[in-house]
């Protein structure tokens, strides 16, 4: 009956910044073929008709399940999609096939979570069930015969010919838990009931659960060596948790316990002490440990202001150029012209996020939604800084932009989730199903 | 809960600027840098598939040129004159990268010059070459002067014009082919690179301005001028006449070339080549011997020329040592002991009495040219240091023309054209001495200046004198530059 | 293909990126000085005074300490133990810390359980999904009893 115009008007900026989004990952894709064989490339149409196909699918799934939902993260989504599928193309083309196949699964898993997820209580209400299986997702590659170790991370599970990182789905589903035990528990955790010199701490047993799941993630994923996903529960959390109770000494706390864990770690294993020193100073293993950060620094100053141009620089001289390094190969051939692009991209795309959080009327949707903007935030930083040698690197994908199945449906689901919560900020909760 | 939100989304937002700030360090600030970092491959991948511009002398003859493939690498550099260039001009080697004017001016022979670009809009949008013709300053004749002068001996000739610094002959002996080097198998490069390396005498040491050797007698030029620029004498100062010199805080003396005995004014002195007074001056000079070197290009950072690999640094006494170290002063005044030499830099010594004191910047290229033969950028003479006042050099010039017209260097004489020289025979230790001459020409009319060096005398052994190796060489390349005049 | 084009490609495909990114900052900027939203919020309900006055009342019937008390659930009453909700139960251990809402919706009134540990009771049975409340209906959270009256 009563259409709102803001719903028409996102709806109407949706599909017209779609429209720029399909040009510009199409042009990019022609531009490489250009660039490496002087020819249009001969799959252009069957590309054209799956970026279209996609895009015009999850607008469609929008419209129909979450109209008045923010019109600016689905293409700000899709344009860094985009892009990096452009990039995976360039650097190998194998790869860009099994990226495509992965892009129609994390679209259709959008799709069914916009379709499945009605309401965000729902996922509200199964916080200890996500939170196990959040669990059992981080234990899954640790589990002999299923579990494999690839590039000296064991965060892999192997099912028949499919490969996947369990753990991106663990990303989710701890979140859920998180925001969901927080909103229940906030008013506890902010008062603080135990005087200890003088501070008011909460009962141990309030922080308790949040305690074990925290430090249980972080413990099995330093044992599957994924030092990027670490720190990422690790600032995540302690975000959380301080927007939760707008108390600072969280925030400070998660801080002291990630330099002791980062100290401990450091002395523990010899992969970490390799991190660091690379860090400080990569240039006399520039051949060897130092490799990968000393060629993914060449690309970006070889990438200069103006970049060297799509195909024709040689960004496949950086180890893991298509997954971790993806924003160094983008550097060298777009140059700061692009990489400002894709860090605006994300501000905009984190930006959207948080203001859907904000603009939220129910806690638990607004510390949910708070919380996946946090994590596309930390996680852009975490390995933006990583390859540009601001922080030590640590190996994580750039959402939306590298290659990897897991991490690229599990992003689809975070974006869902948060179109879900814009849109009942704005047209309330579904009418609810009443009982007799 | 908004406040702490809102909070947390601004800390995120303003990390991202941290993340803005890295970038632009690394992609503006650091760009060139990194481009040419030597581990690095990235600029040379680009550039060896693209169209590349030739090099060629001031007389016209092509050094190096491109020529396209049907390989997998779409361009083939090749070098005609072999081994004459190899040195200042480098190669262009898959495995090694790029040396010499190849480097140096790789920007200008692919064309990504930023002048090139902006005069060539038009083609580089519909894909016409725009690569850039290097000139070099050498000439192929004085180069081939020098190199036929060495006739296989051990040494360097570099020869400078006078005005401008450019470099008009700079060879070394032993040199090498760089075509095999620039050979598109990696494995055949290796190999051949491996045999440069185990050769005899290090074939690809570019002599002229990578290695030092005393300068022997041919730096009386510099203490002669320091004595005159700092009152210490006169031409006309009478020295006594002795066979040796006592030296200071030592058993030790100083001795004339061959046991002689020699003295007289300081003119007599310069033009027989007199150890003893030079002994004596270096003594009476002193400190100013230390910090007066250092105005002729010694002790200090080396010109900032368009050579690759760089300009090694030429040594002299270091300040502050006189006072307890007084037998290398008076060693150093005659060019032994702590004077350390290029041959670069002893030509550029004689081209700045020649140039009233003023020492240039050497160069090797003197224009950039696109590829319609238009001059899109030309490398400017540029004065380096005041080496001695132009009264000074009036002077020195006057006792170099003495050395070539009646003293040690009339080896050097050229008919019709009054040359200004001075010669050297530099005592090695356990080995025949190193020959030199340094000279310019015309006298009156300075229009080039040359330095020669054999390396223990060449074929003489030790019966070498800087007057019989050396002095003919230098002769020789001067009569072919003069004779190419006017320029 | 010369380079030279593929450069001016490269810096169109460039500068559609940034239109695109252009053309979000305003639409952001838009939504955010509020212009289109004001504009387009679905037109709540006019809050009549027929409907407030027919709004659902709570009223505590047990524990007898605190019986008579009312609370008119005027959209939406949250109950549970945190400071935060409308109802404040603060102690009773069997109350969750957000442990259920009643809210209206056209003129009706719901009650919902948010995920409590021990139950909501409508009338002796367990609320298990969204449910209409009458006039007189009892209310059962924890040890307090609710009577719903409008």
């Amino acid at each position: 009956m009563r259409t709102p115009t803001l719903a028409r008007h996102r709806r109407n900026v949706e599909i017209t910044l779609g429209l720029l989004t399909i040009i510009v990952t199409v042009g990019g894709y022609v531009l490489v073929a250009l660039a490496k064989n002087s020819t249009l490339p001969p799959d252009l149409y069957l590309l054209l008709a799956a970026v279209v196909g996609l895009y015009v699918l999850a607008h469609l799934t929008i419209r129909r399940f979450a109209p008045a939902a923010d019109g600016t993260l689905l293409p700000l989504a899709a344009l860094l999609n985009g892009i990096g599928f452009v990039t995976i193309a360039r650097l190998d083309r194998n790869l860009a096939r099994i990226q495509s196949v992965w892009v129609a699964v994390g679209v259709a898993a959008f799709i069914a979570t916009l379709v499945l997820v009605r309401d965000s209580r729902m996922v509200e209400r199964y916080r200890y069930t996500f939170a196990l299986l959040g669990i059992l997702c981080l234990l899954l590659p640790l589990v002999p015969g299923v579990g494999q170790q690839i590039n000296g991370a064991r965060l892999w599970v192997r099912f028949g010919a499919l490969n996947f990182q369990p753990g991106e789905a663990a990303k989710v589903l701890l979140v859920i838990f998180f925001a969901a035990y927080l909103v229940d528990k906030r008013e506890l955790l902010s008062s603080g009931s135990v005087r200890v010199a003088g501070m008011y701490f909460p009962a141990l047993r309030h922080l308790g659960p949040l305690m074990l799941a925290w430090g249980f993630s972080i413990i099995v994923m330093v044992q599957e060596k994924d030092l990027g996903s670490s720190l990422l529960f690790f600032a995540v959390f302690s975000a959380m948790l301080y927007m939760a109770t707008n108390r600072g000494v969280y925030l400070l706390g998660g801080l002291v316990l990630f330099v002791i864990g980062a100290v401990i770690a450091y002395h523990l294993f010899t992969h970490v002490q390799v991190r660091v020193t690379t860090w400080i100073n990569p240039w006399p293993k520039a051949r060897g440990e130092g490799y990968q950060i000393t060629q993914s620094w060449f690309a970006f100053g070889t990438g200069g202001v103006a970049g060297t141009g799509l195909g024709l620089g040689s960004p496949d001289k950086i180890p893991n150029a298509a997954t971790d390094f993806i924003f160094s190969a983008i550097g060298e051939e777009l140059g700061l012209v692009g990489t400002m692009a894709i860090v605006l991209s994300y501000v905009l795309l984190v930006g959207s996020a948080f203001r859907v959080a904000v603009d939220s009327v129910r806690n638990f949707s607004k510390l949910f939604a708070a919380g996946l903007a946090t994590i596309f935030g930390i996680q852009t930083l975490i390995i933006m800084g990583g390859v540009t040698r601001l922080i030590p690197l640590t190996g994580i994908t750039l959402p939306f932009v590298s290659y990897g199945g897991s991490s690229l449906v599990a992003n689809f689901v975070l974006l869902a989730l948060l179109l879900r919560i814009s849109h009942e900020t704005v047209a309330g909760p579904p009418p609810p199903r009443v009982r007799a | 809960m908004n406040r702490g939100i809102r909070r947390v989304g601004t800390g995120i937002l303003v990390l991202f600027l941290a993340i803005v700030g890295q970038l632009t360090y690394l992609q503006v600030f650091r760009s060139n840098d990194l481009k040419n970092n030597p581990n690095n491959v990235r600029a040379f991948i680009r550039d060896i598939n693209r169209p590349r511009g030739p090099i060629i002398t001031a007389d016209g003859a092509i050094v190096a040129d491109s020529k396209p493939t049907k390989g997998e690498l779409k361009q083939q550099r090749e070098y005609p004159l072999g081994s004459l260039f190899s040195h200042v001009v480098g190669y262009q080697s898959i495995v090694y990268g790029t040396t010499g004017v190849e480097r140096t001016y790789n920007n200008s022979l692919v064309g990504s010059d930023v002048q090139l670009s902006l005069k060539n809009l038009g083609q580089l949008l519909n894909g016409q070459s725009r690569v850039g013709t290097v000139v070099l300053t050498l000439s192929k004749a004085a180069q081939q002067a020098a190199h036929d002068g060495l006739a296989g001996k051990r040494g360097s000739v570099v020869a400078l014009n006078v005005k401008t610094g450019g470099v008009v002959a700079m060879y070394s002996e032993p040199s090498f082919d760089p075509n095999p080097l620039a050979n598109h198998n990696s494995n055949n490069v290796q190999k051949v690179q491996q045999a440069l390396l185990a050769a005899p005498d290090n074939p690809e040491l570019p002599r002229a301005w990578r290695e030092r050797y005393p300068a022997g007698s041919t730096f009386k030029v510099v203490t002669t001028s320091l004595a005159l620029d700092d009152g210490i004498a006169t031409p006309d100062r009478v020295f006594p006449t002795l066979r040796e010199l006592p030296l200071p805080q030592t058993n030790n003396t100083l001795q004339n070339f061959g046991g002689e005995i020699c003295g007289g004014t300081l003119e007599q002195s310069f033009t027989v080549s007199c150890n003893t007074t030079f002994g004596a001056l270096g003594l009476e000079l002193g400190e100013q011997l230390a910090s007066g070197v250092e105005r002729f290009g010694l002790n200090v950072a080396p010109p900032p020329a368009d050579i690759s690999p760089s300009v090694i640094r030429s040594l002299g006494p270091t300040r502050g040592t006189f006072k307890d170290n007084q037998p290398v002063f008076a060693q150093a005044a005659i060019g032994q002991n702590a004077i350390e030499v290029t041959p670069l830099e002893m030509a550029m010594i004689a081209a700045s009495v020649g140039n009233g004191g003023k020492m240039m910047v050497p160069h090797v290229v003197s224009e950039v040219r696109d590829a319609q033969n238009r001059t899109v950028r030309r490398i400017p003479p540029q004065v380096w240091r005041q080496a001695m006042t132009p009264a000074t050099a009036t002077t020195v010039t006057r006792f170099m023309v003495n050395v070539v017209d009646h003293g040690t260097g009339t080896a050097a004489q050229i008919p019709g054209v009054v040359v200004a020289g001075k010669t050297g025979t530099a005592q090695v230790q356990g080995k025949a001495p190193h020959a030199w001459f340094v000279a310019f020409a015309p006298a009156a009319n300075p229009q080039y200046a040359v330095a020669v060096l054999v390396e223990n005398g060449g074929n003489l052994g030790s019966d070498a004198t800087g007057g019989r190796v050396a002095a003919p060489i230098a002769a020789q390349v001067l009569r072919v530059l003069l004779a190419q005049q006017p320029q | 293909m010369s380079e030279g084009v593929l450069t001016v490609l490269k810096f169109c495909l460039l500068a559609l990126v940034y239109l695109f990114l252009a053309r979000v900052v305003w639409v952001v900027g838009l939504e955010l000085r509020g212009t289109p939203v004001a504009a387009d919020v679905p037109p709540e309900p006019a809050p009549s005074r027929s409907s407030r006055r027919r709004s659902y009342r709570l009223t505590i019937v047990e524990p007898a300490s605190e019986r008579g008390s009312a609370y008119v659930v005027d959209g939406e009453l949250t109950i549970g133990r945190a400071g935060g909700c409308h109802i404040t139960l603060s102690s009773d251990t069997f109350v969750s810390q957000v442990h259920a809402r009643v809210f209206e919706r056209d003129g009706d009134a719901y009650l919902e359980d948010l995920g409590s540990t021990n139950g909501t009771f409508l009338n002796g049975a367990q609320v298990t999904e969204t449910t209409r409340l009458k006039r007189g209906d009892h209310v059962q959270i924890g040890e307090t009893e609710f009577e719903v009256a409008r």
